[in-house]
């Protein structure tokens, strides 16, 4: 159901989680690494794009381990995308 | 407006003002569209279009328009300054046609001429000598990521009967043990040519097309790349070329914000890996590979991991390339760009429609030397928060989330910093305004996109800036990105729907275009029919069968060609006129309109090095490719859950 513009004012303001995933969660994703050849503990490599680049696949909770380790450069979780008409 | 207004009164009243200048079958269209209700098609119109008769000041002007899909031009009457014509429209642009000051008239009509196909003469494939090198894309493979691929239909098929396909990648089947990566499932020549052996081929294989009366969009794209025309008597420009097709799939996990529904998705995981698989299973053999996905958000620089795989797939071995479409967004009012001033504030104004169901999300850049605050004020003016740089919030209605804001710093791709709004759908519709707070500012510049949405798509408020819509894995750096005209008209308009660039780093996006507009190709499930689509998707494969013919062609007379290479004779040999020759790059057309006959005969002018005599880019990058070929396969084996 819609709300109404009164109803905004009482909407509650929180700090929200980084990921609406539930922590044991599969999820796909495309990671690059800093050092040739790694591959950070715990998750699956898919698809290996060359030594830096695979595609992967591990529980949602341990988004927040891969980005603060130091040996993995960024993670991209799989986005949507459309058909172009 | 009072804030105590239900805001759907006021927003129809508008609307309706507009909208009484015209026919009320029309209007009834129009509305039934805004609220996502499609058309029924006929055998003259898709779902999407509507025939019309106008009464004009000028019929070259009519038919100049890029919506408009010519029918007849009736005899004028003697002494009438206005001529009747009659034609096709889409049904999302009949207000912009009516609103033509030479359109004295829109009223819906039928009984239209047929259009006929124009891709392969407007590219002049059709001059490419019979028996030439080039050999209609011989000894290339043409690889499609897409949606309902049709290996019944007789265009893709030999005069024996059996597949020209070398394999299906149906994503969404149930996988075996040598599924690639460990999903999906793989269909080769044998099994198909087995089903087509067969009374019910699709059942047989347990793959096949959707029964959408229009025809797959899969299909359509394969036939304008590499039909041989042996069924429907149109041909694609690589009639000869080897083809894979990929069915693409999504996952069920949601990436970010609201789930999307109602339209054929795959997600950037699964494109990655079917073009790796397309590349891996050609082998040595040239390939070029169509792509017809995209979405609006994104940082359009070409950093995203997606974009850097493409370009490193592209890359890792001669005589391989990607084609993108380039999108349909240009008139969607999906682009937004300003300066946020030192200590000062700039607004956006995010326009979301009374009637919309569905979620609305929005992607803001801007540099990681500055630091932005973001504050969301609500339609009736309340400012319900606000976010500092590197926080996220979120506003909940009895629990349930209906607002995100994230303000998240130095992205680690391209160290920019990205703000991402969401609104559920339970918001109401209004003018929302995204005000941006100079906190820290060097640079103050920013680009915003709002995401597409097919059930409802928001837009920001006129007047728009239409400019960086291309889609947003079309900004790498080796792809070759493909814009849409009319190639019906004497002057070769652009489509009206073509995205423009360029990239967000400057990138001159897309590299070239093609036909688009009403091109009649393959209809799945008819065995030799033909349907009409328009849509940056149809120009790209025109795209990418004229590569398999340069790839072909190449491949005859012993060259390899990078990436670069094969960018670079697309790109010289693209005609003009339209667009204008200075400046060198236009920001929907391109480089220009291509040539298969001049990219197919630059081929044999340019000093392209044997293959292993340039470097060593073809060896030692084919070799690494394998190993991560037989790497990939070792960590594929798992079921998908």
């Amino acid at each position: 159901m819609k709300l109404h513009f009164d109803d905004l004012k009482k909407l509650k303001e929180e700090t929200a989680a980084e990921s609406e995933l539930a922590p044991d969660q599969r999820v796909l994703a495309i990671v690059r690494v800093r050092e040739p050849g790694y591959v950070p503990p715990d998750i699956q490599v898919r698809s290996r794009l060359d030594d830096e680049l695979f595609t992967a696949e591990f529980p949602a909770g341990r988004l927040a381990t891969l980005r603060a380790d130091d040996r993995v450069a960024s993670v991209e979780l799989s986005r949507r995308l459309k058909q172009i008409d | 407006m009072s804030p105590n207004l239900p805001a759907t009164f006021l927003l129809s009243s508008t609307d309706i003002q507009v909208l009484n200048d015209l026919d009320p079958h029309l209007q009834r269209l129009v509305m039934r569209n805004r609220h996502g209700i499609r058309k029924v098609p006929t055998s003259s119109t898709t779902a999407e279009e509507v025939a019309v008769i106008a009464k004009v000041l000028s019929a070259q002007r009519w038919e100049e328009l890029s919506e408009v899909k010519p029918g007849a031009v009736l005899p004028r009457e003697a002494g009438a300054n206005f001529e009747i014509v009659t034609g096709r429209i889409p049904v999302s642009r009949i207000e912009s046609v009516r609103a033509q000051p030479f359109v004295l008239s829109l009223k819906a009509a039928r009984r239209l001429r047929p259009v006929l196909d124009a891709t392969v003469p407007d590219v002049e494939a059709d001059q490419l000598p019979a028996g030439g090198s080039s050999g209609g894309g011989k000894g290339a493979v043409v690889g499609i990521v897409d949606f309902g691929g049709d290996f019944a239909h007789q265009n893709f098929r030999n005069a024996n009967g059996t597949s020209r396909l070398l394999a299906i990648w149906d994503q969404n089947g149930s996988p075996r043990p040598d599924s690639p990566f460990g999903f999906g499932r793989v269909f080769r020549t044998a099994e198909i040519n087995a089903a087509l052996g067969t009374p019910d081929p699709y059942t047989t294989l347990g793959y096949g097309p959707s029964t959408d009366p229009n025809g797959d969009h899969g299909t359509h794209v394969m036939d304008i790349a590499a039909g041989n025309g042996r069924g429907s008597g149109l041909r694609g420009l690589a009639p000869a070329a080897d083809i894979i097709f990929v069915h693409v799939a999504a996952t069920d996990v949601p990436f970010s914000g609201s789930q999307a529904v109602g339209t054929s998705f795959g997600d950037s995981v699964q494109l990655l890996e079917a073009l790796q698989f397309i590349f891996n299973e050609a082998g040595a053999r040239p390939c070029v590979i169509n792509v017809s996905l995209g979405t609006n958000g994104g940082p359009h620089d070409g950093f995203t991991l997606v974009e850097t795989g493409i370009d490193r797939l592209i890359a890792q071995a001669p005589n391989h390339a990607v084609c993108i479409a380039a999108s349909n967004s240009f008139s969607d009012g999906i682009h937004a760009q300003g300066r946020v001033p030192q200590g000062g504030s700039f607004d956006v104004t995010w326009r979301i429609g009374q009637g919309d169901v569905t979620g609305n999300e929005l992607d803001l850049w801007y540099s990681g030397r500055d630091r932005f605050a973001v504050e969301l004020i609500a339609p009736d003016g309340s400012s319900l928060v606000r976010v500092e740089p590197g926080q996220t919030r979120s506003l909940t209605n009895n629990g349930q989330l209906v607002v995100l804001l994230a303000n998240r710093l130095n992205d680690p791709n391209n160290h920019d910093n990205n703000i991402g709004v969401f609104l559920e759908a339970s918001l109401p519709g209004g003018d929302w305004t995204v005000r941006l707070h100079g906190v820290t500012v060097s640079d103050g510049s920013f680009h915003a996109w709002i995401e597409r949405d097919d059930q409802g798509q928001s837009s920001f408020a006129p007047p728009n800036d239409n400019s960086m819509t291309i889609g947003s894995i079309s900004c790498g750096k080796n792809t070759i990105v493909v814009g849409s005209y009319d190639a019906h008209k004497p002057s070769k308009p652009i489509s009206f729907f073509s995205s423009s660039g360029p990239t967000r780093d400057g990138k001159q996006k897309p590299e070239v275009s093609a036909p688009g507009h009403n091109v009649m190709a393959a209809r799945s499930r008819s065995g030799i029919g033909l349907t009409r689509k328009s849509g940056t998707s149809m120009a790209s494969p025109a795209v990418t069968g004229t590569v398999a013919l340069v790839l072909a062609q190449a491949l005859a007379k012993g060259k390899s060609l990078s990436i670069s290479e094969i960018r670079s004779i697309m790109i010289k040999t693209a005609r003009k006129n339209p667009p204008a020759t200075s400046p060198a790059w236009d920001p929907r057309f391109g480089f220009g309109r291509i040539s298969a006959l001049a990219a197919v005969n630059q081929v044999t002018a340019s000093a392209v090095p044997p293959p292993g005599t340039g470097s060593a880019s073809a060896a030692a990058p084919r070799a690494k490719q394998q190993a991560s070929k037989k790497k990939a396969t070792a960590a594929g084996g798992r079921s998908r859950s």
